[in-house]
């Protein structure tokens, strides 16, 4: 494998093993952890370096692991005092986390470097030259392990535990009150989203980590009411977002982790504005329709009103809807036109007359 | 308003099976499992959130193949009640035996119909599944769900009158669609004792006739039913046990000798309005049935129909004359009741 390709392949197991680990933390209404776990892991992060006396991997993974976990941790607390809403104790947890790892550093640990832009995009760059190093052996890039366990695990997560994710995430009072634990399934969850956060953010940095765990889920929320095809499209979402912003990043010579955020960005802004069914557009085109369909049945049902009655002529004259249903006259005339192009009505004489079609639909609007 | 359901309810063994969802061989509903142990045996529970205490000490049974309201003004701690009996909220003392055993062992036995507000209705899922959610602890962990539990479910939705509803996305159901479902899912369930917080709020009244007829057949069925209701004018109608609550229980037992204008004034305090349901309508008069409404207590076991006054409108301080902080109790009433003059016709659909 070249290093081009080692790099692309980092970047697509980033974007799986944050895809499977945030599809139930966006449905959860937990996005802003994600936020705060990425952050909050520097104080962990030191730990593990402190007790292994030097970068140390596998402590340090752990470290960040538990400062994770131990964020999820605060911010329940304080939401179960009552005293502070969700929103507002993320908010103080995660800073306050953050900055005593920044305290630690540059109080204890004055010789260590931590680059504020190495943690903000990563260093997917050089991923291919980091390599895993057991018993004096290379097994190849480290991130590549790293990422492609963490989508294997994230991946049988969420197929073991699947159903009883869908309960304790739907109704976690019913999951509790049949035995399923939701809050310790909530603090498996939450460790998958650390271990992944820690996993990914040394190889993509903490914005890509973020954006990677949730702009993923929360576009394909936009495409599927439905649980598997959502998962399915998240993945795919990522994988998309790795994958373009990966090629413009090298094409235009950009930061990586920077160009694939901007195209998750971009996928998820061109979701909004043309899904199929919940997007922008397609709702507007709805409405659109919608409004024309009740003009043609306001008319049909003014129409059928006056059959047959003295006022018949005048009330058919187009010329007097105007006055009467305060519509514009382009307005009158296109739904003149669109009933009669459906066969509901007939123009003759300078009036318009109900079809045995246009009398029935009439019928049917105003029965309901 | 006295009827064949205010009868203490015989224990129905002849009409066991009938309407099982399902059909499946499980233990037998009546007299299996616990022996003559009650479904429900709260001992001297006490709940508190920090300090303040929300249950004080109850002791509460719940007779076999009964149908019991529960009874009481906002925050009296009913939910809180029904979520310390499956143990979703800490008991900070007593006990609670479910046919004789703590709920733990007992899993299999209760069903819960919890809020219909307490779910997130825009979760990615249709009906069926959510129905399917009832068989969840019979299948238990990491197995999933198969075609023999896509029957059931789908038999259960058929009892509610919701199967044509079955690929629906939750999102788009109406309150008393999701509330139907949520039964389905109880049915689903299958168990011997159900215990549902609030299903009757905010449904249509077809709704909550067909909610009513499900209850009755559960009964008959010899399964026992608990409920968390509101409506004071259909309790007596509905169920035909009561527990009265107001952080301590005030009163339970037969709804023909526990629902009395004393335990009901006791359980609500001030916070409760008697309208006088006379079988003549009201006369015209502005004066009559304006100067009945907020009158104290001015029946003692006569047909009588009751409603809570919802909590905005009462004043804070116990003791006061409810009358005197209505004056004008036809707006005062909640929304969904009719003018005084009009006292019969309950929830319009």
């Amino acid at each position: 494998m070249n290093s081009i390709q080692v790099i692309a392949l980092v970047a697509v197991l980033a974007a799986t093993s944050c895809a499977l680990a945030g599809v139930f933390l966006v449905l959860r209404r937990m996005a802003m952890m994600a936020d705060a776990i990425s952050h909050a892991i520097l104080p962990g992060i030191v730990a593990g370096y402190v007790l292994a006396r030097g970068p140390n991997v596998f402590v340090g993974f752990l470290g960040a692991a538990g400062a994770g976990l131990l964020t999820v941790f605060l911010v329940e607390t304080l939401v179960r005092s009552r005293r502070v809403k969700e929103d507002a104790a993320i908010g103080v947890v995660f800073p306050a986390l953050f900055a005593l790892g920044v305290f630690v550093i540059s109080k204890y640990l004055p010789n260590v470097h931590i680059d504020a832009e190495h943690v903000l995009m990563g260093d997917i760059t050089f991923t291919p030259f980091d390599p895993l190093l057991l018993g004096g052996r290379d097994y190849g890039p480290q991130a590549l392990w790293a990422l492609g366990s963490l989508t294997l695990i994230n991946a049988l997560f969420l197929t073991l535990f699947y159903k009883e994710l869908k309960l304790s995430t739907f109704d976690a009072g019913l999951a509790a009150a049949l035995g399923f634990a939701p809050a310790a399934l909530h603090y498996a969850l939450m460790g998958v989203v650390a271990v992944t956060t820690v996993g990914a953010l040394s190889a993509v940095g903490a914005i890509l980590v973020v954006a990677l765990l949730i702009v993923p889920p929360a576009t394909a929320s936009l495409l599927t009411r439905r649980l598997p095809p959502l998962i399915a499209l998240s993945l795919a979402v990522g994988v998309a977002g790795a994958l373009s912003g990966f090629y413009l990043a090298t094409l235009w010579d950009v930061s990586i982790s920077g160009m694939i955020a901007t195209m998750l960005g971009v996928l998820f802004g061109v979701t909004f504005l043309f899904a199929p069914r919940q997007g922008l557009v397609a709702q507007a085109v709805r409405r659109s329709r919608q409004r024309q369909q009740f003009a043609t049945e306001m008319l049909l049902v003014h129409l059928a009103t006056h059959e047959g009655t003295d006022a018949e002529a005048t009330e058919s004259d187009p010329a007097h809807l105007h006055k009467e249903l305060h519509w514009q006259p382009q307005a009158i005339r296109d739904t003149i036109d669109r009933a009669s192009d459906e066969g509901m009505l007939e123009e003759r004489g300078g009036a318009l007359h109900l079809t045995d079609r246009g009398r029935d639909r009439a019928g049917e609007v105003a029965e309901r | 308003m006295i009827n064949a359901m205010e009868a203490p309810p015989a224990p129905n063994n002849g009409g066991g099976g009938k309407d099982r969802p399902g059909g499946k061989s499980g233990p037998p509903i009546v007299g299996g499992g616990g022996g003559g142990a009650l479904p429900i045996a709260v001992r001297d529970l006490t709940v508190a959130y920090e300090d303040k205490p929300v249950l004080w000490d109850v002791d509460l049974d719940v007779p076999p193949a009964s149908l019991m309201a529960i009874i009481g003004p906002n925050g009296a701690g009913k939910s809180t009640l029904i979520k310390a009996i499956l143990g979703l909220v800490p008991a900070a003392a007593g006990d609670v035996t479910i046919f004789g055993k703590p709920y733990a062992q007992q899993r299999r036995l209760v069903g819960y119909v919890p809020q219909r507000g307490s779910v997130d209705w825009d979760f990615p899922t249709d009906v069926l599944d959510v129905v399917m959610m009832g068989l969840y602890g019979k299948i238990g962990w990491l197995v999933r769900p198969g075609r023999r539990e896509r029957q059931t479910a789908m038999d259960c939705l058929e009892q509610v009158g919701m199967a044509a509803f079955a690929k629906r996305q939750i999102s788009q159901l109406s309150g008393g669609q999701q509330q139907r479902v949520f039964l389905a899912r109880a049915l689903a369930q299958d168990t011997r004792l159900y215990l549902m917080d609030e299903p009757f709020a905010g449904v249509d009244a077809t709704t909550e006739r067909a909610i009513v007829a499900l209850l009755h057949t559960l009964r008959a069925d010899g399964r026992t039913v608990v409920v968390v209701h509101h409506d004071l004018q259909t309790a007596p109608e509905y169920f035909d046990h009561v527990a009265l609550l107001n952080v301590r229980l005030m009163a339970s037992g037969p709804m023909a000798t526990t629902f009395t204008p004393d335990n009901l004034q006791r359980t609500y305090g001030g916070k409760i309005a008697f309208l006088d349901k006379s079988p003549h309508p009201p006369s015209p008069s502005p004066d009559g049935p304006a100067a009945r409404v907020g009158e104290r207590v001015p029946l003692a076991g006569s047909v009588a129909a009751w409603r809570e006054v919802g909590d905005a409108c009462v004043a804070p301080t116990a003791g006061v004359d409810v009358g005197a902080t209505h004056a004008s109790p036809a707006s005062s009433l909640p929304s969904s009741s009719p003018s005084p003059a009009a006292p019969g016709e309950g929830e319009g659909g």
